[in-house]
């Protein structure tokens, strides 16, 4: 496919780039679905940014846009059916139903106001019967706008009739007409230009220039809204959300920060996530399957679920767990399994970027909702998010979640699916090794003192002891990493102590924001190298078990090390570096310093 | 501007930046019809951070108009 979706999602929101897309679409569109609108204003371009928003959810559309200002000819006219419309939008402004309400209703009477009103509407319930007779379509039929002010100021709600009566009066007509219609349904224009802003979008300057009512710039928003429809039409409504932990559910790490570091609160810091959860436990009552994706050591995460006091999601309202080590998209596909449902039905939500991009590249049919990095933001962005969308909401979609929770059960699964390395690859990892100098004193005693799940031994160190390793003449480096994303920072700690006839690593530890990438080897790897260049034969090193650092338990193990002895207060291990050759990652680059 | 003039015109117009120059104008440009019209006055607008009278809008003939236009409301623009 020569359209990266990439791109395409980075400019979607742009309407002359849509333009451009939709020319490329429609040579790869496959099996698209009929789009028929129907307007009283002009909406050129729409169809445009209709295809590339579609696109970008894997939907592909044939448009049928109808002759300017003649949809009752559309309608009546047998010609519209040959198009056979998948489902058909009827895109209408009141003002062109009746330009005179607006700036005359203060001197008619409120009798011929409701004429008016249920004249106009019954007119259009009249074409839409009309539709309903020769097409199983659906039909979206937009709700009337409030244009302006009223004319009458703070005295229009004092009025038998006022134009915002007027207005609510004909838009529950309409509402009320299809309440239990499976064919119809309400766009609410009204509403949804209110979310975008009126001043900005429903431009008079266009309109008197063009009778284009609706600025260009809000096209792409609108296709994005639509998406609300064209999702359930094409049958991709999404079933599962697949949910990170960390600074996802909560703010902090909870294997650094412990459960009293955690920020999840009702009020005051944390209430974002309050929030957030709430919106994830209600989104479970509609049917939304809730599933857990996480790198945490489970008993930490099962913690939080039983003993934080605003934890508002349980343990229980999740149909499935992965907290571990392992890579985030083999997690995921095991999850799929588990629950049985497609990759395609599911959406991914994570703060972690790097997550973000793993998914996408290794499984693109994953949905990867882009949560933005305020926080705040997270839950209307959620709210925003189309793709659980339905047509129909049955009992059984109300009860789904809980059956999946009776039908729940564990299944292992083995093997790497993914190529981890091409991932990492793409991550444009680099990293430098650095002595510890002077000025590296205080963030490495500061990572001693921080650092529980990626740290071999768990010694805490005040920059004092740091200071007296140097001036015994132990060896202490520090890592600093990066990647397409940005720096990390000084992010990892070794110190080797010189016991003259061998070496002991007394220190080897990693900040979890950069573990999963395979940086732990290489800095380990390069540390045994520099060890073996100074002519060090022996080296020794201790894992001392902690609740935290069960993941590091055989890090050794890999470096040629053999466990020379084994207890329940610590492992050691030797290793001779005749035997040692550094094999570096080709996907990290290591810095010179 | 955040972007370059006959990069925004290029995109809306459909031809390549270096064909662009002060003479093009709808009556030599069939791609200049009334909607890329509003198409160009949405994405200036955007990209300048200006809104401009539909009076000044209505006087643009070519790409020269255009480029006045911009002086008159003190944008920065390069081509």
């Amino acid at each position: 496919m020569g359209l990266s979706k990439k791109k395409v999602i980075a400019e979607s929101n742009r309407i002359s780039s849509c333009i451009q897309f939709a020319k490329e679409i429609d040579k790869i569109a496959k099996l698209p679905k009929n789009i028929a609108i129907l307007s009283n204003f002009t909406i050129q371009g729409l169809a445009e940014c209709l295809k590339t928003k579609s696109f970008i959810h894997d939907i592909f559309l044939n448009i049928y846009e109808g002759e300017y200002g003649q949809w009752q000819q559309e309608i009546l006219n047998n010609k519209f059916y040959q198009f056979k419309p998948d489902i058909i939008f009827l895109f209408l402004d009141l003002y062109g139903l009746d330009q005179d309400i607006s700036f005359h209703y203060n001197e008619m009477s409120a009798k011929k106001l409701k004429e008016i009103k249920e004249e106009k509407a019954n007119e259009l319930l009249q074409f839409i019967n009309h539709l309903k007779d020769k097409t199983k379509a659906k039909i979206i039929i937009s709700n009337a706008v409030k244009n302006w002010p009223p004319v009458m100021g703070i005295f229009d709600h004092k009025l038998s009739k006022g134009i915002n009566k007027i207005i609510d009066d004909y838009n529950n007509y309409l509402l009320e007409n299809f309440q239990d219609d499976k064919q119809v349904f309400i766009f609410n224009f009204n509403e949804w230009l209110g979310h975008i802003g009126k001043r900005n979008f429903w431009y008079d300057k266009y309109f008197f220039m063009a009778d284009m009512k609706l600025s260009p710039e809000a096209f792409p928003m609108l296709a994005e809204e639509w998406m609300s429809f064209l999702i359930p039409l094409a049958g991709k409504k999404k079933k599962c959300l697949v949910l990170d932990l960390d600074n996802t559910l909560w703010g902090g790490i909870i294997g650094e920060d412990g459960l009293a570091g955690i920020k999840l609160a009702p009020t005051g810091e944390g209430q974002q996530y309050y929030y957030f959860q709430k919106l994830l436990l209600s989104l479970s009552k509609r049917g939304i399957m809730l599933a857990i994706n996480s790198k945490n050591n489970k008993e930490d995460a099962k913690e939080v679920f039983a003993k934080h006091p605003h934890m508002i999601l349980k343990e229980s309202d999740f149909l499935a767990c992965r907290i571990n080590w392992d890579n985030k998209a083999k997690n995921m596909q095991e999850l799929a399994q588990e629950l049985n449902i497609g990759l395609e039905s599911m959406v991914f939500i994570d703060d972690d970027p790097v997550n973000r991009e793993l998914i996408r590249e290794t499984l693109p049919e994953v949905t990867v909702l882009d949560l933005p990095t305020d926080s705040t933001q997270y839950l209307r962005t959620l709210l925003d998010y189309k793709g659980f969308n339905t047509f129909e909401f049955t009992e059984e979609d109300k009860k789904r979640s809980k059956m999946y929770l009776q039908e729940k059960k564990r299944k292992e699964f083995q093997g790497e699916v993914i190529d981890i390395d091409s991932f990492l690859k793409g991550l444009n990892l680099r990293i430098s090794i650095k002595t510890v100098t002077d000025l590296l004193i205080p963030r490495s005693a500061q990572l001693t003192q921080k650092t529980n799940q990626f740290n071999l031994t768990t010694y805490r160190y005040q920059e004092e002891d740091i200071k007296k390793f140097i001036e015994e003449g132990h060896k202490l480096w520090v890592l600093d990493v990066a990647d397409k994303f940005g720096e990390y920072g000084i992010t990892g700690l070794c110190i080797a102590k010189d016991l003259e006839d061998k070496w002991e690593i007394d220190t080897m530890l990693l900040s979890c924001r950069i573990l999963g990438k395979k940086i732990e080897e290489q800095f380990f790897g390069f540390i045994l190298d520099e060890l073996k260049k100074i002519k060090a034969k022996s080296v020794l090193a201790c894992y001392k078990p902690t609740v935290k650092n069960s993941q590091v338990r055989d890090f050794y193990n890999s470096f040629n090390f053999k466990k020379i002895k084994s207890a329940d207060n610590e492992d050691v291990w030797q290793c001779e570096l005749v035997d040692f050759v550094f094999k570096p990652h080709e996907f990290i680059e290591i810095i010179d310093q | 501007m955040q972007e370059k003039l006959y990069d925004i015109l290029a995109k809306i117009l459909e031809i390549s930046r270096e064909e662009i120059n002060d003479n093009i104008s709808p009556e030599n440009t069939p791609t200049w019809d009334s909607f890329n019209a509003v198409m160009m006055v949405a994405e200036l607008e955007k990209s300048s951070g200006t809104k401009f009278d539909m009076a000044d809008v209505m006087a643009v003939k070519n790409v020269g108009d255009i480029k006045k236009v911009l002086d008159k409301y003190k944008v920065k623009y390069e081509c």
